[in-house]
């Protein structure tokens, strides 16, 4: 555990270096303090899932970006022409989407990129199901085909069925 | 490489006023929420795009990648914290409203 709170560590001392561009000791020696403390507050909130993996999902998120980037910019399309039609065509509704066989952090991506998408939000996250809203009734329909979900299931590589 | 830039800018400053619009034209709370999305999403990327076409300072180019980065994961965060205690404070103030007025039997 000492070690993955060092290499967080210094992970974040990079950063600090990159954003302030000074090698001052005072400055660098502050950085690594705030480094430490920001990688042990990460620790303390177990962010870490015990079935997670890390570098497996680091790699295959160039594959999953482009997809969602498109389906960000279709439904920010799709919301700004409802907006801008006369006669605003909306059908307000929530709906409940199930994320089994997805684990914490995939529910967490999951649930992000579906606020990311304008449209839809999540109102709540249980363990098995996220509770959403959604401007019309398509994109809800939509969002139940789960074609999204796949993706993310992919995401996280390793499916534990439990 | 300005044209380019300048693109980008004035598109994603129509669609922050396509989200403002929506603020203003939708019916509720919830409805409102999908349009200020807009804004920090498509908006927000087209203009840090804009941005980063704009500049040739390397260390720039990093910083405003990762502004756009940060804003990725808190956008989604604080809506869903919004909306999260919107529907919790209806809840309680239904509750409220049942113990305040007992229903008869």
């Amino acid at each position: 555990m000492l070690i993955r709170i060092l290499i967080a560590a210094s992970l974040l001392l990079l950063l600090w270096v990159l954003l302030s561009g000074h090698l001052g000791i005072l400055l660098l020696s502050l950085g690594i303090a705030s480094g430490l403390l920001v990688a042990w507050l990460i620790h303390r909130l177990a962010l870490q899932s015990p079935n997670f993996n890390t570098l497996y999902f680091s790699l295959n998120l160039p594959r999953f970006l482009p997809w969602f980037f498109l389906e960000v910019v279709r439904s920010n399309l799709d919301v700004s022409w409802r907006i801008l039609h006369p006669k605003l065509p909306i059908s307000p509704n929530t709906s409940t989407v199930s994320t089994s066989k997805l684990n914490d952090v995939a529910t967490t991506t999951y649930a992000n990129c579906i606020t990311l998408t304008p449209g839809t939000y999540t109102l709540n996250v249980d363990d098995q199901t996220i509770e959403v809203h959604s401007l019309t009734q398509e994109t809800a329909e939509k969002l139940q085909q789960g074609k999204m979900k796949e993706r993310i299931s992919v995401l996280q590589g390793r499916l534990n069925t439990s | 490489m300005f044209v380019v830039s300048w693109i980008l800018l004035v598109l994603g400053s129509v669609f922050c006023l396509i989200g403002t619009l929506g603020l203003m034209r939708l019916p509720d709370f919830y409805t409102r929420v999908h349009a200020a999305s807009i804004i920090d999403s498509l908006g927000a990327i087209l203009i840090l795009l804009g941005l980063i076409t704009q500049s040739q300072d390397p260390l720039v180019i990093i910083k405003l990648i990762l502004i756009l980065l940060f804003m990725m994961l808190t956008g989604p965060t604080a809506v869903h914290a919004l909306a999260h205690t919107a529907v919790l404070s209806e809840k309680n103030r239904a509750s409220d409203q049942n113990s305040e007025h007992p229903q008869e039997p």
